[in-house]
């Protein structure tokens, strides 16, 4: 979070925006105190996208998420939920309990002191659904999620994957316009996580939901979204398709957030040339005069001839299906992921399979 | 959360907390030459006044002092070394603190008298013997908080220290550091109660402020003691102002932090002998000696029998039992609806002037009961008020809101939030929340937070004497009844019987509760907690 510093215009979205979009947040601050956690936040989601919102600790996703929830007021700006408004400045329009959307928390929440099958069902037992059919639906539900027999257990009883699926549940089963989680798969082991991703994205497509996913995880960020907000210090930084933003990020900021990258200080020269410490490369030239990096991919990166870039082997790490280098050459250090073993002080050549990308230098 | 359940119990601290409190103030904002607080004016002008206040702020200091002293040592034992019957040991250090006080300084009267036959007067008279009377009922205080801040401790903090230093060092460096806020808290608890105190300092002829208060309470003038009482009020807003800028938030945070549930005792090896005899050792002074003397004082009796005299106080303590539990329970469960909806604006809602209303219930805690007994009886002055319950259960009401209040504040922020957001993502409004969740969630700190409340006016005295001459209670008949040993010393076995009755039956009662939750939250079989 950082300090406030400036004033802007008032937000006010177009009509037909506010009807098409599962969620639209216009122009969104935040303040506590003096510290700034949301500045100038506008995102929209579109019905049954998948929107990841990826950033370091600290850069407002959470709190993005908890105002869209309404459990937090905003400062400024406005929150339309399915063409509804439901934030207007420090206005809560629509209270948490009224707000169609479900939520899985990093913690889970699930309440100790009920079954699984309770807990899932609380949401119909609150809208005063007949017993009968919360018993029915909630069954149903656990049965899609592979709950079967976990239903009379408290959350105590079940396993971390078992919890997280009843969590998932409990936020599924009032069959909510705008599904939010806040790092749900957090505290799971690498194994259950990727298992539980596939799970999300499998329920997300199935039930034709809308989510809005926070992670710090770009792994996570990556398999998961249909399209990804890289947020930093309270500001959406960048936004796209993982694909495009993992091969051509536009900022530093953008390529070490969602890869291992090798970022080279470059001064372009011309015809597309850039002037770096491991040699002249080809890259496309920048779009403007300001700084760029370049940006080169551990991946793209493979054993040359003699021609190619010469390094030596400062260390390596084996990776199971990879082993990880890290090059000197000409005292910068460069990331490697070589299919073949490799060894320390070992002399490499290397070359590019893909042009550099410049990126805006943005620290 | 309606706003009303927030706006009623303010009312009742400000109309009969602040409002009686403030009134104390008029006699010195406005005097009136002969008014009725003449006799207070006078209390104030005469030399002897600052005597007696040096005389209850300093025995409220010494006991604070050295109750926390002789706490800590058995609260280590209690709450991380190896130690046998720990259990028995709580409940057993429980009774002295339950009963009212003048009831152990009863006990301790033959042994006092004792002494002075043997000895001259010695030390255990004045000054001095009220002051351990009330560090031996207080000192459980300290022993319970340096045990929970101890079991509080993070494990993985202990275990960085342990590694680096020795365990004396690791105990002394860090666990020590770390228990200290809830070591002060309970430094202030035996404060506050000690310097309420009016009849232990009484019966071992030491003279108090407070004393001289509750003397003009107890024949029916409370309503002239306004001005005499504003020294105590300013004394209470003094020590309230330090609390909350020592603890206040930083006590709550504390006794709130979450911890490993898995506490490794500390070894005690050789240390088991002594632990246990030091507990003893306690134990005895604090309710076996009281106890001999209450049997002593009885024998002494020359013409009614011990039993006879039991049965006869009997006949008189058993009502004045009930009605003292009455009162407490209607009292308790007053200061807990107040305290627990304040609780819940304060962690949940964040209200403005959240940390006035938390000044405003320490205040109304840390001011001896006489003090607002006497504000309540000049803002009220109505015979009728006097003599009704009604009065004695809501100064109870606003005396000791603070305890629910603070406790459940705790409570809540152990509890954290979002359970409860939880709740309101999945369309729960806020009664369906507080009935299904916050309520089944929070069942065992409230029942503790009512609990204490209860006993804590159980074992008043103050209130009792000053607001319901009428309808006497135990620890008021207690005061009255020190004019003679014989019927305090049997006085003091009746109460002692019927308190250890309502431990065991409440002991039982959260065996069984305890049982019950386990049993309902048994862990699944391995393999199917593996899946």
């Amino acid at each position: 979070m950082r300090r406030a510093t400036r004033t802007r215009a008032p937000a006010r979205p177009a009509p037909a925006e506010v009807e098409t979009r599962s969620l639209l947040v216009t122009r969104a601050v935040k303040m506590y105190g003096q510290a700034l956690a949301l500045d100038d936040v506008s995102l929209e989601v579109e019905p049954g996208e998948l929107v990841v919102l990826l950033g370091p600790s600290g850069c407002g996703k959470t709190t993005l998420l908890r105002v869209v929830a309404g459990l937090e007021p905003l400062t400024d700006g406005t929150v339309h939920i399915a063409g509804r408004q439901v934030n207007r400045g420090p206005l809560v329009l629509v209270p948490p309990d009224k707000r169609p959307v479900g939520m899985v928390f990093q913690e889970l929440a699930l309440w100790p002191h009920l079954t699984a099958e309770q807990n899932v069902s609380f949401p119909l037992a609150t809208r005063k659904v007949a017993a009968a059919e919360r018993r029915r639906r909630a069954r149903e539900l656990m049965q899609i999620l592979d709950l079967r027999g976990a239903g009379a257990r408290r959350p105590a009883e079940l396993s971390g994957g078992e919890q997280q699926r009843v969590a998932l549940a409990r936020a599924l089963i009032a069959e909510p316009k705008l599904m939010l989680m806040d790092e749900p798969l957090a505290s799971l082991d690498t194994h259950l996580r990727r298992r539980l991703r596939q799970k999300i994205r499998r329920i997300h497509e199935g039930f034709g939901m809308t989510t809005l996913y926070v992670t710090h995880d770009r792994e996570e960020a990556l398999g998961l979204a249909d399209r990804i907000v890289l947020m930093r210090q309270g500001r959406v930084v960048a936004q796209g398709a993982p694909g495009m933003l993992y091969t051509k990020p536009a900022t530093v900021f953008a390529a070490q957030l969602l890869s291992d990258a090798n970022l080279l200080p470059a001064d372009y020269l011309q015809n597309g040339y850039w002037r770096t410490p491991i040699g002249t490369l080809k890259a496309p030239a920048p779009p403007d005069n300001e700084r760029y990096m370049l940006y080169i991919r551990p991946e793209t990166l493979a054993r040359g001839d003699e021609d190619g870039l010469r390094g030596e082997v400062d260390a390596v790490s084996y990776r199971g299906c990879f082993w990880e280098a890290e090059v000197n050459v000409r005292g910068e250090e460069i990331l490697w992921r070589s299919p073949d073993p490799v060894e320390v002080r070992q002399q490499v050549h290397l070359r590019l399979t893909q042009e550099p990308h410049p990126v805006l230098d943005d620290r | 959360m309606p706003a009303a359940l927030i706006l009623l119990p303010i009312a009742l601290l400000l109309v009969f907390g602040a409002a009686p409190l403030l009134t104390l103030a008029l006699p010195w904002l406005a005097p009136v030459e002969g008014g009725s607080d003449e006799i207070g004016r006078q209390l104030l002008a005469s030399g002897d006044v600052y005597p007696l206040l040096a005389n209850s702020l300093g025995l409220a200091l010494c006991t604070a002092a050295l109750a926390t002293a002789v706490g800590i040592l058995p609260g280590v034992a209690l709450g991380r070394a190896s130690l046998r019957f720990k259990p028995a040991w709580c409940i057993l250090f429980a009774l002295p603190l339950l009963l009212p006080a003048v009831f152990t300084a009863a006990g301790w009267q033959p042994w006092a008298a004792l002494w002075r036959a043997a000895a001259g007067p010695g030390p255990v008279a004045g000054f001095v013997g009220a002051w351990l009377v009330l560090t031996l009922v207080t000192f459980p205080l300290p022993l319970y908080f340096t045990a929970l801040a101890l079991r509080r401790t993070d494990g993985a903090l202990e275990d960085l220290a342990r590694l680096q230093s020795r365990p004396r060092q690791a105990m002394r460096y860090l666990i020590f550091g770390l228990a200290r806020p809830g070591i002060a808290l309970a430094w202030l608890l035996v404060f506050v109660l000690a310097l309420s105190e009016t009849k232990v300092p009484a019966l071992f002829g030491l003279e108090t402020y407070q004393g001289r208060l509750a003397e003009l309470a107890l024949e029916g003038e409370g309503h002239l003691a306004g001005a005499a009482a504003l020294p105590l009020v300013v004394a209470a807003i003094v020590v309230a102002v330090a609390e909350a800028q020592l603890f206040g938030e930083r006590g709550v945070a504390f006794l709130a932090r979450t911890t490993r549930l898995e506490i490794r005792p500390l070894p005690l090896r050789w240390g088991g002998v002594p632990a246990h005899l030091l507990l003893a050792i306690l134990a005895l002074a604090s309710l076996g000696l009281p106890l001999m003397g209450w049997a002593v004082a009885l024998r002494q009796e020359g013409e009614m029998t011990a039993a006879a005299a039991v049965a006869a106080t009997w006949n008189a303590g058993g009502p004045a039992f009930a009605r003292s539990l009455v009162f407490a329970l209607a009292g308790g469960s007053l200061a807990a609806l107040v305290g627990l909806p304040l609780a819940y604006a304060a962690e949940r809602k964040r209200v403005p002037g959240r940390r006035a209303v938390d000044l405003l219930l320490v205040v109304l805690f840390v001011v001896p009961g006489t003090v607002l007994a006497s504000g309540l009886l000049r803002l009220v002055p109505a015979e009728l008020f006097r003599l009704s319950a009604a009065a004695l259960v809501i100064a109870f009401g606003v005396h000791f809101a603070v305890v629910p209040y603070r406790m459940e504040r705790v409570a809540l922020r152990q509890l954290g939030t979002r359970l409860e957001e939880a709740g309101m993502l999945s369309g729960a409004p806020w009664s369906a929340r507080t009935s299904r969740l916050l309520l089944p969630l929070n069942a065992e700190s409230l029942a503790a937070v009512w609990a204490i409340a209860v006993i804590l006016a159980f074992r008043d005295g103050d209130l009792g004497a000053a607001l319901s001459p009428a309808a006497r209670t135990l620890a008021a008949l207690g005061e009255i009844a020190s004019a003679s040993p014989v019927a305090l010393a049997a006085l003091s076995l009746v109460a002692a019987a019927l308190s250890a009755g309502v431990m065991v039956v409440a002991a039982l009662l959260i065996l069984l509760l305890d049982r019950a939750g386990r049993s309902s939250a048994a862990p699944a079989p391995v393999v199917a907690r593996a899946r």
